[in-house]
């Protein structure tokens, strides 16, 4: 490879370790499966850098690449591993949060105890909802992608996107619903469509 | 109080687009109309709401730094194995262009008349002057004492973070990675003016080096500048990456210098 493509690699792609790995770490369940799928995933889109096609998302193809990756190689041996280190994950995953707020915008020890137990209920919901429905979910949700990008990256028709997102947010709201009633009413109450409605479709 | 919910498929194609604001505002315009009247659809609509706001709220990831420095080292290792394979095709080409010559062989004393004819021609040109003395050239110079000792090796010690900055440690880019040790800094004579050379080393992680190949007697090295323009001359022997730089610079004379005490160290018995 020469010195200019990977120059174009580490500027275009490597911004995004962080994204791959945290839908990495959502689908893997564990921190070193997240780490060696987005090693496996980074090293592919470098093997195949000259695929990439600029002016394209480059979300999209990495994510692709990561979902492909982790379809073929790390979906059936890591079941066993998984539930061994879910528990470490989460409280990891916990503290990191916590530090990552009072950094920032220091809130309220009420406050913040409420956005941890929501935070980790979300992360535990979100296990349990199926693969599927949680990538799509995950990347609309969490990464932004658009329709047209999720499809491509799940290889599958617009709508079965729709589909699968409302499927995954519906399953993610029974789960934590399920799991703690009160304190979501409490602090998570819906949206009111009219305010929805003016913030977004003003 | 639970209100009936209509089939789904329908619906969903026409709602998720308004909830992920995917529509345009006349067809946004149009759902949310749509929604007003109908209380069930309300609930869908604010239930995918509120579910896809408390994942937006979730804190993000980061990635590790220890894993972005495994990545750089990958891509190094499919850069180092790029080169290969274009070695060995290169290779495979001379290797074809033999076997075409040695079909050839019939035109040799046509190939000989037309060099004795050149020889004859360059021989009657006037004399360049002597050209500067290679690496190549140098190559004839190996010196005799490879012992470790002649070198007057004097270790510094384990440098506090940071006092390495301005070394490019090549693959690593940056010693960024609290679990890595500090490089070993050795400091040695580098040439009879009293030039010195500072070799930095750490444990090999396996990964290529980045630069300018460069063979000097039968070995490769790696060359390349920090960032403030200092050569660096830099090998891995499997063990230990070593990286040696000249410790007062002077001017386009230390390439050699530093070659040749890489080849020394690289001849001497390991300690």
């Amino acid at each position: 490879m020469d010195a200019t493509a990977r120059q174009a690699f580490e500027k275009t792609a490597l911004p995004h370790l962080d994204s791959l790995f945290g839908v990495a770490l959502r689908m893997t369940r564990n921190r070193a499966s997240a780490e060696d799928l987005v090693q496996d995933t980074l090293v592919r889109a470098y093997r195949f850098w000259h695929r990439f096609e600029p002016g394209t998302s480059i979300r999209a193809w990495l994510f692709t690449i990561l979902r492909n990756t982790f379809v073929n190689s790390y979906h059936r041996g890591n079941r066993r591993r998984e539930q061994a280190e879910h528990l470490t994950h989460q409280a990891r995953t916990l503290d990191e949060a916590g530090a990552a707020g009072l950094a920032s915008a220091p809130p309220s020890p009420e406050q913040a105890v409420a956005s941890k137990n929501i935070a980790e209920a979300v992360h535990s919901a979100l296990e349990e909802v199926p693969e599927d429905f949680r990538l799509a979910v995950l990347l609309a949700d969490i990464e932004g992608l658009s329709y047209k990008e999720i499809a491509a990256v799940m290889e599958c028709p617009v709508g079965t996107v729709m589909s699968r997102l409302y499927r995954g947010r519906r399953h993610l709201k029974k789960i934590l619903e399920r799991q703690m009633p009160e304190p979501l009413q409490a602090n998570d109450a819906p949206i009111h469509l009219d305010a929805y409605r003016k913030r977004g479709h003003a | 109080m639970s209100r009936t919910r209509p089939s789904t498929d329908p619906l969903i194609r026409r709602l998720q687009p308004y909830i992920d604001g995917e529509l345009d505002a006349e067809a946004a315009a149009a759902v949310a109309e749509e929604i007003e009247d109908d209380p069930a659809l309300k609930d869908m609509v604010e239930e995918q709401v509120s579910a896809r706001q408390m994942l937006r709220d979730l804190p993000r990831e980061t990635a590790p730094q220890a894993l972005r420095a495994r990545i750089l080292l990958e891509l190094d290792a499919v850069d180092r194995e790029v080169e290969l394979d274009e070695e060995t095709a290169r290779e495979r080409g001379w290797s074809r262009l033999r076997s075409f010559l040695r079909g050839g062989l019939v035109l040799a004393p046509a190939a000989a008349a037309a060099a004795v004819l050149f020889a004859i021609t360059r021989a009657s040109l006037p004399q360049t002057p002597a050209e500067a003395p290679t690496i190549a050239a140098a190559d004839q110079n190996v010196q005799e004492d490879m012992s470790l000792s002649a070198l007057e090796p004097q270790v510094i010690g384990r440098p506090p973070s940071g006092a390495a900055a301005g070394v490019n440690l090549v693959s690593l880019g940056q010693l960024d990675d609290a679990d890595a040790p500090m490089p070993e800094v050795i400091e040695y004579p580098l040439n009879p003016n009293g030039g010195r050379a500072l070799e930095l080393r750490q444990p090999s992680r396996g990964g290529a080096l980045r630069g300018t190949l460069q063979r000097f007697r039968g070995r490769t090295y790696m060359l390349s500048k920090d960032r403030v323009g200092r050569t660096l001359v830099a090998y891995d022997d499997g063990r230990q990456l070593h990286v040696l730089m000249a410790k007062n610079p002077a001017k386009g004379s230390d390439l050699q210098e530093l070659l040749e005490l890489a080849d020394r160290l690289r001849r001497a018995p390991p300690r």
